[in-house]
């Protein structure tokens, strides 16, 4: 079966249900008494939103012209078959996967991802608390697809079908899911996780939809009731100013570049693991995690 | 607004802060914290004055951050409604100046205890 090429962005089509959904979750959480949302937070949030649908429309057509442009040398002709949608989701998935972990590892890619973790407030308009800056280069990682033989429009639905998904699981009001979703899909719960800045939770489950890529990878990392999520990032910001968040990391290592005493110094701040430096002044989340280890097994 | 609650704003006190610095300052032991008149900022000091950190308001939420010597620009102290005001300049990004209210043998003992800081305090 072949499918017509022209395939609807996911996006578009569910921003009204993530308005309400949001709106919903702040009813409820109202009538909860629990203090979910705050004003200023989420304004922000939106604002981030709203900054890359921006850049997305800017840079949207060039990123087609270069996945198109790849396409014309793909090594398979995978078109638009029932098989093909199949096969686009699960290698989307894995190449979101990749770049969802070299985003946490690589500072110059941390400086684009991070400000979708600067809310210590963790409810679905933190899903909406997306990059400015990520649009401009993280299309490359997808190239690969496009030479595979998957059609740029099939990456770009897909690309918005994962997006679209990852919304409702930015939120504390679901608790755990039957087993067996828990086992394959990214669920709250896993996500929750990948939010929290507590040691044992720090840089894991990097999963889009499926966990099962961070079960593969060694990843990931259940919630625990003993020790809830805090969300946030290791070194919270403090400000509600979109340009501040959308920046602030992009300003951290222009002023390590500056301060750097060689070009290995400078290739660290700026590729390295987020959070190594050369004063220690900062840890990185392996050396957090290790000491914090080191704590809970001293006598 | 009555749905998100409005802009809301937590008030620091040392319960709250020193929570905080065990959180998110793991080892930071705090020995003294000073809390500004409006609750929104504190310095915390170890024993000893071996360490600092601030802990400030964002909206609900606090912020934890360790404050050395290469942190501060500046350190000054300016005349306040009832004592004075002490200023810190961190020049961070995100959230670069501090002003706590205190009462002016307060101010100008934090004042003091910062500036001893190697290096710190250059426009105080």
């Amino acid at each position: 079966m072949t499918l017509e090429p022209k395939l609807p962005d996911p996006v578009q089509l569910a921003i009204p249900a993530f308005i309400v959904l949001v709106l919903l979750e702040i009813a409820v959480a109202r009538l909860n008494r629990r203090t979910v949302y705050e004003l200023r937070d989420t304004a922000a949030s939106l604002m981030m939103g709203l900054g890359n649908l921006a850049v997305g429309l800017l840079v949207g057509g060039g990123i087609y012209l270069a996945m198109s442009w790849v396409y014309q040398y793909r090594l398979l002709d995978l078109g638009y078959h029932w098989w093909s949608f199949l096969l686009i989701v699960f290698a989307e998935d894995l190449t979101y996967y990749g770049f969802h972990r070299l985003s946490h590892r690589s500072r110059f890619w941390w400086a684009a991802h991070v400000n979708h973790h600067s809310s210590q407030h963790y409810n679905l308009s933190t899903a909406l608390r997306q990059t400015w800056t990520g649009g401009i280069f993280h299309w490359v990682l997808w190239l690969p697809l496009a030479l595979i033989g998957f059609s740029p429009a099939l990456i770009a639905f897909e690309k918005g079908l994962s997006l679209v998904y990852q919304f409702w699981i930015h939120t504390e009001m679901i608790g755990r899911l039957p087993w067996w979703f828990e086992a394959v899909m990214n669920t709250p719960s896993h996500h929750r996780v990948h939010h929290a800045t507590n040691p044992r939770y720090l840089d894991r489950n990097y999963a889009g939809v499926f966990i099962i890529w961070d079960k593969l990878f060694g990843s990931f990392v259940a919630e625990d009731d003993s020790d809830p999520c805090r969300y946030g990032i290791v070194k919270n910001i403090g400000t509600f100013n979109p340009l501040r968040i959308a920046f602030h990391e992009w300003v951290a290592i222009a002023g390590d570049l500056v301060d750097a005493q060689s070009w290995r110094q400078r290739l660290v701040h700026a590729f390295g693991l987020p959070g190594r430096c050369f004063d220690g002044s900062r840890q990185t989340t392996d050396e957090i995690r290790t000491a914090w280890r080191r704590r809970r097994e001293a006598p | 607004m009555w749905l998100t609650g409005g802009a809301r704003r937590t008030r620091l006190d040392h319960t709250l802060v020193l929570r905080r610095l065990r959180e998110d300052l793991p080892g930071f032991d705090g020995a003294e914290v000073v809390i500004d008149a409006a609750g929104a900022t504190a310095i915390v000091a170890m024993a000893g004055d071996a360490t600092f950190a601030l802990a400030f308001t964002a909206g609900d939420k606090v912020v934890v951050r360790p404050l050395a010597a290469r942190d501060i620009r500046t350190l000054s102290l300016q005349p306040a409604p009832s004592g004075m005001r002490l200023v810190i300049d961190t020049g961070d990004f995100t959230h670069g100046r501090f002003e706590l209210s205190l009462p002016t043998d307060e101010a100008e003992r934090w004042r003091a205890r910062l500036s001893q800081l190697p290096a710190a305090g250059r426009a105080a």
